[in-house]
């Protein structure tokens, strides 16, 4: 399968790109800098220069690669965890997770594909008692940061 | 893929990670009662269930371990395990002035969530989360 990851060089884009190839499948990678595309190619993957909130450059790269999925995995996270640093970095975070979904939908309709895979949370599911199902209810109305955050993961979904 | 909090290589949850540091410098408090659960994933589980979706039936699928903990639990476990202090403990109303609403949350009103169904359809099998160990874990089921 050819497959298109979009947030290729973060924590998970890493050992993503190595369980594609080892499952056979051709990894195609986002990135937006020369030097992650070269650490890309390194891993067996091969790189497009592109930019989560550049539509163009998502929809060109979907054009150029005719995957058969994409992976989702865009974010746009502080270095620190740090309550201050999350709360700086929200905006940002939501931007690029929002208008990559947007953009990426719209490419994959372009060329007729189907199979799309986002990261989404199970984190954030609204407090009662015992361990949360798929059917449960997100932190929609919790404290001010987690309750945005929640509501762009039920957004995108 | 709605996944657990991450930890492992590149990851903030790990020994050489920002969290490792933050908790060397007793920075990150157990809060109130710390009663909040986290699920975590380890980002290889993680990264291999996504590779699997790939050819699974549409839907929403909870990547997390095994074991749900509560803040009380995980933090102190995680702390041991980078070789820091026991963390701090504060709390609610000192947090939030400190830390704000949020850190509050986190620590307090989390909850769990059950891998059952990436277990059935994934064939999901995550590793346990390595800094606990089977007697805290235990206490914290159910």
């Amino acid at each position: 399968m050819r497959v298109l990851l979009a947030g290729a060089t973060g924590a998970i884009g890493r050992p993503l790109i190595r369980g594609l190839k080892q499952h056979g499948h051709s990894a195609f990678g986002l990135v937006r800098s020369s030097e992650s595309a070269r650490m890309l190619t390194e891993m067996g993957a091969e790189a497009l220069i592109g930019d989560a909130v550049d539509a163009a450059s998502i929809r060109a790269a979907i054009t150029h690669v005719r995957p058969d999925a994409v992976i989702n995995e865009l974010t746009s996270l502080p270095r620190h965890y740090t309550p201050a640093e999350m709360k700086a970095a929200a905006e940002r975070d939501s931007r690029v997770r929002r208008e990559g979904h947007v953009s990426l939908l719209a490419g994959m309709r372009e060329s007729g594909m189907r199979r799309y895979v986002l990261q989404s949370s199970g984190f954030w599911y609204a407090p009662a008692p015992g361990l949360a199902d798929e059917s449960s209810l997100m932190a929609v109305d919790a404290s001010p940061g987690v309750a945005a955050g929640a509501r762009t993961y039920v957004e995108l979904e | 893929m709605r996944y657990g909090f991450f930890y492992g290589p590149g990851t903030w949850f790990t020994n050489a990670g920002d969290m490792g540091e933050q908790v060397r410098r007793q920075q990150v408090p157990v809060i109130g009662a710390g009663q909040g659960v986290a699920s975590f994933v380890h980002i290889e589980d993680a990264a291999s269930a996504t590779v699997t979706a790939l050819e699974c039936a549409p839907g929403a699928y909870n990547i997390v371990d095994d074991h749900p903990s509560q803040q009380r639990v995980w933090l102190p476990a995680f702390a041991r395990a980078c070789g820091a202090p026991e963390p701090l403990q504060i709390t609610e109303q000192d947090a939030l002035a400190t830390s704000g609403a949020d850190s509050v949350y986190y620590a307090t009103r989390l909850r769990g969530a059950s891998n059952e169904k990436a277990g059935h359809e994934l064939n999901f099998r995550p590793r346990p989360l390595e800094w606990l160990q089977a007697g805290a874990v235990a206490a914290q089921r159910g």
